[in-house]
């Protein structure tokens, strides 16, 4: 009885609101593929804090693709991946405080304002192919800077974390 | 006013204080950026460092079989990444340009990459190739070492150092002078302002105060002081220093009498240059009236010295006038006013010395100014008064009888007024040549009023003052001469010797013009002046009129009477005839004759008349003059 209120909720759920909440309760769940991005903070749609990402539940939210030249690379490719302001709309994640780590346990902190304000996107894709590890994959938090040349900063260069493994929101 | 310009200086000053610190601030922290981007480089350095090690350590684990496939080949991706990274990344440009970094960077991404195949290979497993690849690697482990130690501690890296300090120490070097200079420049403005205010209040030649000081004092922006007197000195010769020579002995002078006023200053006077040549003294109040004439006396002394310039000797000297402030009531302004008004009368009587002022010189001032006032009106025929009185000149040697043409000016409440007194207004006040306009009109109006036979018979002497002596004088009395009912040898000019004195050449002109319409010329008040006799024998004149003070009571005088006759010889022997003025009795008469002068003028033979007097007196006279003339001549004789 409990269990089929329950479905009865999610399916109203489903019906009123978005198709993202949809998604939420699986987020909270191991993804079937390999994980390549873990994300925790006071999440909206995941009671126990964490969200756990494969590339494909990536790829399942609305795509943006920023094409620009990073300052290590001497070429300037288009990048796409999910925009980090609508992943964490999508998350209703709480707070704007980012701190980002990457696989070689690098770790940086900084404020989503910019990533409001412009296109942010975590890239998962430079030219339309997967980066490997080695071209800095699997997620690498992309920053318009040819578009927007305000954001050529250190401060914004230190935020373009490569090889994204988690996130970790806070107020 | 000049507090609040230097209170804007002071800001001005702090301002640019201000913006020096905050420029060097920036400047350090420019320095400090830019050592902070020398961090990154080398965080860069040692993530390469760590990333490799890691490599290093994940092969001999794996090796070791404690370690899984996967993470080793993580670690071989995250250390190509860093590899692609330090070779392309900008802020990795520095220190990969150094020590042959790039090299080496390079080799371990080409080693890598050829260990691809190996390392990437299905079902990876301990083995000896896992084994040369270790030994393969450890070969780096050195170098990369070494880079990292000689991009802190080598000493190029010291040099880089030194280097940012010296840029260091540079900009704050130039900064200083920057500093140096504002402060030096503002410094300038400073003192140049403070010249300036002392120049427009000063005068540079004597550095005394100038007329802008003492208009101060009047409007009493400086603290007003209580005064005992008030002196104005006036210098002579100082505008004739000035126009004959040069106007550097000018300053010469000015710098000299400076030098002398500012010397003899009492204490607590105030002494400022107000004019070209006019100096102002205050004595405070604890001056008494006595040390202040005393003061003065030794001050005109000093002030009268002989100046040499140019081997041109002048005697300088001053009129000091004096007003004293009896009962402190007065202020500044209008005891300088009573001052020059006692400077002013003496400049006029051309004396010198002191003179204290008093109410009859104030009197005198406006009786002068009134009457000033009167006689510009008297000449446009506004007032009334002002006319024309004739003494007759007779003719001792033919029959030839003349008047001279006298001022009289009866005023309607001062009564008579001196012909020179009114002639010397004029002159002072730029009326003298609208006075011999009015002089030559009313004469013409007057000679329509006499008896044909009268006109036809006098002549009329004229008196031309200074002012009227121009080169347009000849021009003037042709157009008068052109409906006038007299010709022109019954005109006759009568000049005194200073006129001619003054500009010889230009004066010789206008009387050569003047003797060629016909009208003759005679130099009045002769013997007075300074003729010498070559002046005398060049000068176009044709009479003489010897001054009545040598007439005076010569029937009496042996002495006076050898004068004369000499005179008389001298000016017929220069081919002039001779007046005689001031005859007043027969002996008079009786002498002059004897002496042989040609015409007599005086009182003995008829005053001046107004014009109805002077008819009378011809047709009462004519018939017994004429039996008094002793030599009678055919015809009058011009020389």
């Amino acid at each position: 009885m409990t269990f089929s209120a329950r479905r009865l909720f999610s399916t109203l759920v489903l019906l009123t609101i978005s198709s993202a909440l949809w998604a939420e309760t699986s987020w909270q769940e191991q993804p079937s593929g390999p994980l390549i991005l873990t994300i925790s903070g006071e999440l909206d749609c995941c009671p126990s804090g964490t969200a756990y990402f494969d590339l494909q539940r990536l790829d399942a939210l609305p795509q943006s693709v920023v094409s620009t030249m990073p300052p290590w690379t001497e070429t300037t490719d288009s990048y796409s991946g999910v925009r980090l302001s609508e992943l964490l709309t999508a998350l209703g994640a709480k707070g704007n405080k980012i701190s980002a780590t990457a696989l070689n346990d690098y770790s940086t902190e900084f404020s989503s304002d910019a990533s409001l304000e412009y296109p942010v996107i975590l890239a998962t894709r430079r030219n339309q192919q997967l980066m490997r590890v080695r071209d800095k994959g699997p997620i690498w938090i992309m920053y318009p800077l040819n578009d927007y040349p305000q954001l050529r900063k250190e401060e914004h260069h230190h935020a373009m974390v490569w090889q994204l493994k988690s996130l970790q929101i806070s107020e | 006013m000049r507090r609040l310009r230097y209170v804007f200086l002071l800001l001005v000053t702090l301002g640019f204080a201000i913006g020096i610190a905050a420029s060097l601030i920036s400047s350090q922290r420019s320095a400090e950026l830019t050592s902070s981007r020398i961090q990154l480089s080398a965080w860069s350095l040692a993530q390469l460092e760590h990333e490799f090690l890691k490599f290093h350590a994940s092969l001999r684990l794996f090796q070791a079989d404690k370690l899984l496939a996967e993470q080793l080949q993580l670690d071989y991706d995250l250390l190509w990444n860093r590899l692609e990274v330090f070779l392309n990344g900008e802020e990795n440009r520095a220190i990969r340009e150094r020590f042959d970094a790039a090299a080496l960077a390079r080799s371990l991404l080409n080693q890598l990459k050829q260990d691809e195949a190996l390392l990437f290979a299905p079902q990876l497993q301990p083995s000896e190739q896992i084994e040369q690849l270790i030994k393969a690697y450890s070969e780096y482990q050195q170098p990369i070492r070494r880079l990292i130690v000689r991009n802190f501690t080598g000493p190029e890296a010291a040099s880089i150092v030194d280097e940012a300090h010296a840029q260091r120490f540079l900009t704050q070097g130039l900064l200083l002078g920057l500093l140096f200079c504002g402060g030096a420049l503002l410094s300038l403005l400073f003192f140049e302002s403070r010249r300036n205010n002392f120049l427009a209040r000063n005068d540079a030649l004597t550095q005394l105060p100038n007329r802008q000081s003492l208009l101060a004092l009047q409007t009493g922006s400086v603290s007003p002081t209580a005064y005992s007197a008030v002196a104005v000195i006036e210098m002579n010769n100082f505008r004739t220093v000035n126009e004959t020579i040069s106007h550097e002995a000018g300053d010469r002078l000015l710098e000299r009498i400076g030098q002398t006023l500012n010397q003899l200053k009492p204490e607590g006077s105030f002494i400022a240059r107000v004019g070209g040549d006019e100096f102002l003294m205050t004595f405070s109040e604890r001056f008494p009236a006595d040390l202040v004439i005393e003061t003065l006396k030794v001050l005109t002394k000093a002030l009268s010295f002989d100046f040499q310039s140019d081997k041109q000797l002048f005697q300088v000297n001053a009129r000091i006038g004096v007003v004293f402030n009896s009962d402190n009531t007065h202020s500044i302004e209008k005891l300088y006013y009573c001052a020059t008004l006692a400077t002013r009368e003496m400049r006029l009587s051309q004396t010198r010395g002191l003179k204290v002022f008093d109410e009859e010189i104030n009197n005198r001032y406006l009786r002068s100014q009134q009457l000033l006032s009167d006689l510009r009106r008297a000449i446009n025929g506004t007032f009334p008064g002002l006319a024309l009185h004739y003494q007759p000149i007779l003719g001792l040697k033919q029959d030839v009888m003349g008047v001279e043409v006298l001022l009289r000016w009866n005023h309607p409440s001062m009564g008579y007024i001196s012909p020179l007194e009114v002639v010397e207004l004029a002159e002072n006040n730029q009326l003298g040549l609208p006075f011999g306009r009015w002089l030559l009109q009313r004469l013409k109006q007057d000679l329509y009023k006499l008896p044909d036979e009268m006109r036809e018979h006098l002549y009329f002497s004229i008196n031309v003052s200074p002012s009227q002596f121009t080169p347009r004088l000849p021009n003037s009395l042709a157009k008068w001469l052109a409906d006038a009912p007299i010709s022109a040898d019954q005109l006759l000019l009568e000049m005194t010797e200073s006129i001619s004195v003054a500009n010889f050449n230009e004066c010789q002109g206008i009387l050569q013009q003047i003797n060629a319409l016909g009208v003759d010329i005679a130099l009045d008040d002769f013997g007075t002046g300074y003729s010498s006799l070559s002046y005398l024998s060049s000068l176009k004149v044709q009479r003489i009129k010897i001054d009545k003070s040598f007439i005076q009571g010569i029937s009496q005088d042996l002495q006076m009477q050898r004068v004369v006759r000499s005179i008389i010889e001298l000016c017929h022997g220069f081919n002039f005839s001779v007046i005689c003025e001031g005859i007043e009795d027969r002996a008079d008469d009786q002498q002059i004759r004897s002496l042989g002068s040609d015409y007599a003028q005086g009182y003995f033979y008829g005053r001046p008349m107004a014009l109805p007097g002077l008819i009378a007196w011809y047709s009462e006279n004519r018939p017994q003059l004429l039996f008094s003339v002793q030599e009678v001549h055919d015809h009058h004789v011009r020389h």
